[in-house]
């Protein structure tokens, strides 16, 4: 069936779109997701940390003093596999322990700590990093320090993008299966109405072939195109006037050949007679 | 229905069964890696905690305390673990499987009546593993965790109506597409094989369809070609033969009758001695819907783009609303610059105008692709009451894709996708329209120009209407609530325009105007909330085919005085009752009626 393609390539393409529009979505679903399971594990962080920093702070011992909490941040950050960094900040906001340790001693941005008054912690998300903190107190209540994770969302995007594989090569097949559908569908659907085109195309080329050859088509291909019977019922009346106006001068011309003829053979005829009498 | 509607239903049939099946498949495979990220999410956060525990533990069975003599386990496990709401057990055990102390979370009263293992623990659904406790590289005992683990990770549960927002908008694309190829390959090649029919029942064989798409109708269009041709080279072949009659025959009689047969052959038909032309048709049925879905199109990123500069929504509507208006109407004028030309600039303005932080200079880029869309759909007219009132229907689809768009943007933070459809849109809008006007014959009515005037009246109702519900948030409206608003108007149009075709009178767009504005207009003190913003939709998506269709039934701008009375009583009236409702509303809120009393 001539010309589905164009259709089935058209319905094909639906199917694309809602791909791409529907991949776009779940990147951004997938990065969302991802970005609150990497809160969730700074949280978790902050948590192993500030569980023994907050029980020695309610004791009296300010967090600059609590030396061993430094080989405990870059234990949690090797647990990570160093996707995360850990900040222990004094009371002024001044890195006094880091697993990152060019940190130390300077103070950490002031994006970091807007949610301090928060007892239960805070995020900090940016276009660049995510960051959970937790303030620690002493036993008046008055703020220690912080303690401070923060993990790129570079690593995030890395992430999301190894989890869209299975996705992308899904949607790969899929599509596949669909360019199948698509023409099978199209052929399914089309078929009566190309059927009938085709017929249609067909009539009307044998009309076209009885009309180019000079035979009088058959009435059924006449009812493919109406109104060319009867203009070629016109022409062949003008022709047939053509031929009868001619038909007397052929005649004659005729007639007049086959007279000479006649006489050609009675002189021929006479001229022999002679030399026989003679011989 | 049709032959032609019959075979494409089934191929939007045929889409939507390929679409859903790719769009399912692939929306598991996310959740599966989904699914996925979130245990290895789980089993680091258990690695974290179980570290802590385990180095706590073999410090203090490392200062020479018999991990089976230790005391207090459990109470340390109780301080260190109930500030993690997702830890729901923990054990410590000896090598040889003896607990010394454990932890249960509160709320997990089915785990304390039983002993606890790691079998246990995961028969129970929950994520558990086993650390050992080193000693000096020897095992002394183990910790048990176990964490909760969501079926679904947080975040997932709550995209579901951005999935369906993708799965909706980007079928109304495919139907787009869908539709467009099935009118160029199926429905044009159908109407100038039509139109050659008709041409030659009248005798007339001087015309051809040209060349058709490479569709389904393409045989036949080049088959009826072919008989043209046959039929003028039979009648150029009589004609040479009554020549050759008048001017070689000995015959004087002839030679004065070849005249006459040659008159007669002259009066038998028109036909092309000198080579067929091409028909020269008008499609502007088949042109005018697709335009104004993609003109809406444009004008909602347009306004999207722009208001995300900083200009204020309902500013932004009223500047597109006033120059499509005005672009519509400068078509009037002859010999414009081409259409591609302006879709060039006006696409260039679109690409730039996100970098625009100035909102400002936004402004007239958006006038520009405005009034570029319009004046390109202005170049389209189309007299028939039916296609006038279904082109109501693709603006309200264009609208509803375009608002599609702009919520998926939103959810995403990127901004190609709107920028880019924008781009794209113009794009094709210009190519249409070029298309047309390069194709397009003469007029079907002397009135054109009428129409071509009143045409802009349709938009400028349209987005009147859109404006109102738009404003009615003060941009306050969430890009989720406006998408519903808009999927209101399409199902209001779709609704009006089953109406008016089954009842094709001048009554029933009477009617159903006014009561469309005044439903409209009763939703507009209500404000923001969702209710109001979809019966304001749905009420303009009312209202839109019906004026269409009213302006067409009245042949353009004549003979509206008495829909206009009704459409201001309408208003006047849905304006009291609105104000009135929102007031009741407040009363309500403020527990002054409905019985409820301050003790």
């Amino acid at each position: 069936m001539r010309g589905l393609g164009r259709l089935a390539l058209t319905v094909w393409l639906c199917a694309a779109i809602v791909q791409v529009l529907a991949l776009a979505t779940f990147f951004a679903t997938l990065e969302n997701v991802k970005t609150r399971l990497a809160v969730e594990q700074l949280r978790t962080l902050v948590n192993r940390v500030e569980g023994p920093a907050a029980a020695r702070a309610a004791l009296g011992y300010p967090l600059e003093y609590q030396a061993d909490l430094q080989a405990l941040v870059e234990s949690l950050s090797l647990a990570v596999k160093r996707s995360a960094d850990i900040y222990i900040t004094d009371a002024q906001g001044v890195v006094v322990f880091a697993s990152e340790h060019e940190r130390i001693g300077e103070p950490v941005p002031g994006a970091w700590l807007q949610g301090t008054d928060s007892s239960d912690g805070w995020v900090a998300a940016t276009a660049m990093e995510n960051v959970f903190g937790a303030r620690v107190v002493n036993a008046f209540g008055e703020r220690s320090g912080t303690i401070v994770a923060r993990a790129l969302r570079r690593d995030v995007i890395v992430d999301v993008i190894s989890a869209m594989r299975t996705p992308a090569i899904v949607a790969g097949l899929s599509l596949g299966l669909a360019g199948v559908l698509a023409v099978a569908g199209t052929a399914l659907a089309a078929r009566a109405a190309a059927r009938r085109y085709e017929a249609g195309a067909e009539a009307l080329d044998r009309l076209a072939a009885a009309v180019s050859a000079g035979k009088a088509p058959d009435a059924e291909d006449l009812a493919a195109l109406p109104g060319v019977g009867d203009v070629l019922a016109r022409v062949a009346a003008v022709e047939e006037e053509a031929r009868r106006l001619d038909r007397p001068l052929r005649d004659a011309a005729a007639s007049a050949s086959a007279a000479s003829a006649a006489s050609a053979s009675a002189s021929a005829a006479r001229s022999s007679r002679p030399a026989g009498r003679a011989a | 229905m049709s032959s032609n509607s019959r075979l494409f239903a089934l191929l939007l049939m045929v889409a939507a069964v390929a679409t859903l099946i790719t769009w399912v498949a692939t929306a598991m495979a996310v959740v599966v890696s989904t699914a996925g990220l979130g245990r290895d999410a789980v089993s680091v956060r258990l690695e974290l905690v179980a570290g802590g525990i385990t180095r706590d533990i073999a410090e203090y069975a490392g200062a020479g305390i018999g991990l089976s003599e230790a005391v207090g386990v459990s109470e340390y496990l109780r301080e260190e673990l109930s500030g993690d709401p997702a830890v729901a057990a923990a054990l410590v055990e000896t090598p040889d499987g003896r607990p010394i102390g454990r932890f249960i979370r509160p709320d997990r009263d089915d785990l304390t009546a039983t002993t606890l293992d790691l079998a246990r623990l995961e028969r129970s659904g929950l994520t558990a593993a086993a650390f050992p406790v080193l000693v000096e590289g020897m095992t002394v005992g183990r910790v048990v965790l176990a964490m909760e683990e969501a079926a679904l990770p947080a975040g997932l549960d709550g995209a579901m109506p951005h999935f369906f927002v993708a799965l909706v908008t980007a079928l109304l694309f495919g139907s787009h597409l869908i539709l467009t190829a099935f009118r160029e390959l199926v429905e044009r090649p159908q109407q100038a094989v039509l139109a050659v029919q008709q041409r030659v029942a009248l005798r007339q064989f001087d015309a051809s369809a040209g060349a058709v798409a490479d569709g389904p109708v393409a045989p036949v269009a080049e088959a009826v070609t072919r008989v043209l041709v046959a039929v003028n080279d039979r009648v150029a072949r009589a004609r040479a033969y009554v020549q050759e009659l008048r001017d070689f025959s000995f015959n004087r009689d002839a030679a004065a009758a070849a005249g006459t047969l040659d008159e007669r052959l002259g009066r038998s038909g028109t036909f092309a001695p000198d080579g067929m032309v091409v028909l020269r048709l008008d499609h502007a049925a088949l042109v005018l819907g697709p335009a104004l879905f993609r003109a809406a199109l444009v004008i909602a990123l347009g306004i999207w783009l722009a208001a995300r500069g900083g200009l204020p929504v309902a500013l932004s509507v009223a500047a597109a609303l006033l120059v499509a208006a005005v672009g519509g109407l400068a078509r009037l004028v002859p010999r414009m610059p081409r259409p591609l030309f302006l879709a060039g600039l006006a696409a260039a303005a679109l690409v730039v105008l996100p970098a625009f932080p100035e909102p400002w200079l936004g402004l007239p880029l958006l006038a520009l692709a405005s009034a570029h869309a319009f004046a390109t759909v202005a170049t389209i007219v189309c007299s028939h009451p039916a296609v006038r009132a279904g082109a109501a229907l693709h603006a309200a689809f264009g609208l509803a894709a375009g608002a599609g768009l702009i919520h998926l943007e939103h959810v995403s933070g990127s901004t190609w996708v709107t920028t880019g459809t924008a781009v794209l849109a113009l794009f094709a809008l210009a190519v249409l329209g070029t298309r047309h006007a390069a194709t397009a014959g003469p007029p079907p009515r002397p009135d054109a120009a009428a129409g071509r005037l009143s045409l802009p009246l349709l938009p400028i109702l349209f987005w009147a209407g859109a404006a109102l519900w738009l404003a009615a948030g003060s941009g306050a409206v969430g890009t989720y609530e406006a998408w519903a608003a808009t999927i209101a108007v399409a199902v209001g149009s779709s609704l009006m325009l089953t109406v008016l075709y089954r009842w094709r009178a001048r009554l029933v767009a009477d009617v159903a105007l006014p009561v469309a504005l005044f439903g409209a207009v009763v939703a507009l003190p209500l404000g923001e909330s969702v209710a109001a913003l979809m019966l304001g939709g749905f009420a303009v998506g009312i209202g839109a085919p019906a004026a269409a269709g009213l302006q067409a039934l009245h042949g353009g701008l004549r003979g509206m005085p008495w829909t206009a009375t009704a459409v201001t009583l309408g208003a006047v009236l849905g304006g009291l009752a609105g104000t009135a409702g929102a007031a009741v509303v407040e009363l309500t809120a403020a527990g002054r009626l409905g019985g409820r009393t301050a003790p």
